[in-house]
């Protein structure tokens, strides 16, 4: 099937959408993607040509197997890209709007090179940005005894879920009751004391509280 | 079949003294089907109906991706369970709801219990189980599992008032509109689209988009799917809180603070810990002695006096030498080693003790978590092995299970106590356990830079510091010597019939003759002995009882000299560990493992062996 850039761009930028809210209509899916009747319909077209998508019951789109491939790699591309510009200085509109742009045409190498240069895509930005997202702040092996903090960012790595379990989430307000000579604390949170290895205790932010 | 009701909840909020106030006694270690995690049951009975009560392991979350979570979202799903217990500590309300809001979402008639009410209000925070109950929508009693206060009425209200919960959590619109979507799509239910989210479920398809779904929110909010829904959770659970519970003072740190510190924590765990084993020693000692004797004088002498045909005589003493040595060991040595630890356990010290031990464990590729199975390792190194469970990582569970089965049991410290404590001298005997701790410690570093896998670090919650109740204490310590008696006594009998039926077809002396050039010339020590090496693979006091018998004496002194006797202690301590530990050994960490554990030891105790043999010979 010929097609133009223009065209594969749409299909990939369907096949993104369709990964992450997976039961969007046709009609929702065509105003998110601002494409027009004629230029969705051929999206669909081409992606269930190239065997990307797939029809279940009642008419509803579903992703093939290849599918989901190609929208990962495209979504991996776009937060990679985002996360770079918002780094710059970008707002994150603006920043998400060039990643829409240029997520087509880069290259995997690029991203991945773009990806060890920024660690990871999932480490918190520079800069603070307020809200559930705002990642600034210091471990919280940094903070002396009876420091009241609150934790802004748990590094989803090691044993972040057992964290989270025990209440240390963003927003949460803890002190830190004990530091021992070897950097292992015990901070109290919802009441509770917790014992942490100062490698669990590095992967917790946190700034004094307002 | 009987009614089945659940008991859920936190680890240490009185779960298994409730479980022993309603159960009584008759209670049974089991596996549930399709889960190696031991799990408690027993029976009680109301309105003249059996029901089985099980006491599901103490965890945090539903959703932690451990077994035991595994298991305890296993059993709340099962339609089998008419009813699940969801108990909450009262002093720690606010946490302890995050776990029933995650209870809620299955669905299951169910009802709260807000024990430990009697020391919330001594704190000041008064709980309002009434207002509670509206908003949870189901019934919540009062309790103090410490004074029985309120227990009476848990059966009753779970068999006959027990309903699904109408609490439910709002999760921020993208997870809402992300469990939308997939309910939509593949035909599951909220918790399960939700569990999906956060990687948990059986269907591959369903995780693979939910997969996808939740990085990209992720992504957007900068925190993954499973953090927006645990933090959703936590608030929901603190306004809830905030709404019953008046709050109360915080309480003073006192002791607590002394024992959290390096100095004096570090000299304190240090004097608990050799206080602990100097105890067993002594106690251990004293009791041993009449249960051997008993045995002697009312089981294995009438075997002998019958006169039987030797084959069956033989098979009939090697029964009688596994009760004697099995229960010689269990009580005297085990039973009191276990008193001592729940002791330890249930005043809250062992958690303060793994923070301390921390930075020692970590230098062996472990946390301070692994001071609990390594210490249990001194009782019995089987439910040791088992209690390795609870390391996050199978790199920390491969280095724990070298280091465990090194840890001199209780049958290790009748050998030391037996030969080196009663024929050269204490401080000899001490001197075995140093040299064994220190090469524990060699081992363990050795082994934390040569194990591959990830090293995940220590989150431990900090029990309180409370009296022990005496009645618990006692209990716990017999469900874990049951532990020994169902796993380690059984093996104990077969292998000692076998032992004794290789003994009895010359098997054993071909043995002696192919072990001679290790026995005597590697390690200095009579060719007798390396029978009784053989038979501390059995349990490892035998070698001590084999080797009177081999010499013909009770004095060994006057067959063998002071350094005979300190090597044959020392290389019967490491070499091996025994059958039963063997055998769980496999079971909890492979046949690979396992065997290459039995290499190691056998290896070191005879080089040590040797070592001293020609340093000191």
């Amino acid at each position: 099937m010929w097609m133009t850039a223009a065209h594969q761009d749409h299909e990939e930028d369907l096949l993104e959408a369709l990964l992450v809210e997976p039961a969007s209509d046709e009609d929702a899916l065509a105003a998110r993607l601002g494409l027009d009747g004629a230029a969705f319909a051929g999206a669909v077209a081409a992606a269930e040509a190239h065997g990307r998508l797939e029809r279940g019951a009642g008419g509803r789109f579903r992703l093939s197997r290849e599918g989901r491939r190609i929208a990962r790699t495209i979504a991996r591309r776009h937060r990679t890209l985002a996360c770079f510009f918002e780094q710059l200085g970008m707002a994150r509109d603006a920043a998400d709007r060039e990643a829409c742009t240029l997520e087509h045409g880069v290259s995997d190498e690029a991203i991945d090179r773009l990806a060890d240069h920024l660690r990871c895509p999932a480490a918190p930005c520079t800069r603070s940005r307020g809200g559930a997202g705002g990642c600034s702040g210091r471990p919280l092996l940094d903070y002396d005894e009876g420091a009241r903090v609150c934790i802004t960012f748990v590094r989803p790595c090691g044993r972040y879920r057992r964290l989270m379990d025990m209440g240390v989430v963003p927003g949460e307000e803890v002190v830190v009751r004990r530091r021992l000579s070897n950097r292992a604390v015990v901070i109290e949170v919802k009441g509770c004391e917790i014992g942490l290895s100062p490698e669990c205790a590095a992967t917790v932010l946190a700034a004094p509280c307002p | 079949m009987p009614l089945k009701v659940a008991l859920v909840g936190n680890p240490g909020v009185g779960k298994s003294l409730i479980f022993n106030q309603l159960t009584g006694v008759g209670v049974e270690i089991g596996n549930y089907p399709g889960s190696s995690v031991d799990l408690l049951s027993g029976a009680s009975c109301f309105q003249r109906e059996r029901i089985e009560v099980l006491d599901l392991p103490g965890v945090y979350s539903l959703e932690d991706g451990a077994e035991t979570d595994a298991l305890v979202r296993r059993v709340i799903g099962d339609d089998a369970v008419a009813a699940v217990v969801a108990v909450l500590d009262a002093t720690r309300l606010e946490r302890n709801l995050y776990l029933l809001l995650q209870v809620a979402e299955y669905g299951r008639p169910m009802i709260a219990v807000v024990n430990m009410i009697d020391e919330a209000e001594r704190r000041g925070a008064l709980v309002d189980t009434e207002r509670l109950g509206a908003l949870l929508g189901i019934p919540v009693l009062a309790t103090s599992a410490a004074t029985g206060q309120g227990i009476d009425r848990i059966l009753p209200s779970a068999v006959l008032e027990a309903r699904a919960s109408t609490v439910e959590v709002p999760y921020d619109h993208h997870v809402e509109a992300a469990i939308h979507s997939l309910t939509r799509t593949f035909g599951v239910d909220r918790r399960t689209a939700a569990q999906a989210l956060q990687g948990i479920g059986d269907d591959p398809e369903l995780l693979e988009t939910a997969g996808a779904v939740g990085e990209e929110i992720g992504h957007r909010h900068r925190m993954s799917a499973g953090q927006i829904i645990a933090t959703n959770r936590h608030n929901h659970a603190r306004a809830i809180a905030d709404e019953v519970v008046a709050p109360a003072d915080g309480g003073g740190a006192g002791i607590d603070r002394l024992l959290t510190r390096t100095v004096p924590g570090v000299p304190i765990l240090v004097g608990v810990l050799g206080a602990m084993l100097l105890a067993v020693f002594l106690v251990g000692g004293v009791l041993e002695e009449y249960i051997v004797r008993a045995f002697e004088v009312f089981l294995l002498e009438p075997i002998a006096a019958l006169g039987l045909h030797p084959l069956l005589e033989e098979v009939l003493r090697s029964v009688g030498l596994a009760l004697q040595s099995g229960l010689g060991i269990a009580f005297p040595y085990i039973f009191t080693f276990y008193v001592l630890l729940a002791l330890l356990e249930d005043s809250g010290y062992m958690s303060r003790a793994a923070f301390l031990a921390d930075r020692t464990m970590h230098r062996m590729g472990l946390h301070g978590e692994a001071i609990i199975p390594l210490v249990l390792g001194f009782g019995c190194n089987v439910p040791a092995v088992m209690g390795m469970r609870l390391l996050a990582t199978r790199r920390e569970r491969v280095i724990a299970a070298f280091l465990i089965t090194m840890v001199p049991c209780s049958a290790r410290t009748v050998v030391i106590s037996g030969i080196v404590a009663s024929f050269i001298s204490l401080a000899a005997a001490f001197s075995i356990y140093l040299i064994v701790l220190t090469l524990i410690v060699l081992t363990g570093l050795v082994l934390s830079r040569v194990t591959p896998g990830p090293q995940l670090g220590m989150v431990l919650e900090m029990a309180p510091l409370r009296r022990p109740q005496p009645r618990l204490v006692v209990v716990k310590a017999w469900l874990r010597i049951k532990e020994f008696l169902y796993i380690a006594m059984p093996l104990l009998l077969i292998s000692s019939v076998v032992l004794g039926l290789l003994g009895y077809y010359g098997v054993i002396a071909a043995f002696e003759v192919a072990f001679a050039p290790i026995s005597e010339g590697l390690l200095g020590l009579p060719a007798y002995a390396s029978t009784a090496l053989l038979f501390g693979i059995l349990r490892k006091e035998m070698a001590f009882e084999t080797l009177v018998v081999l010499a013909g004496t009770a004095d060994l002194n006057a067959v063998m000299s002071d350094l005979q006797l300190y090597i044959f202690a020392i290389v019967s301590t490491l070499f091996v560990p025994c059958i039963s530990t063997i055998a769980v050994l496999r079971r909890e960490i492979g046949t690979r493992i396992a065997a290459l554990i039995t290499v190691y030891t056998v290896a070191l105790g005879i080089g040590i062996g040797a070592v001293i043999h020609f340093l000191a010979g």
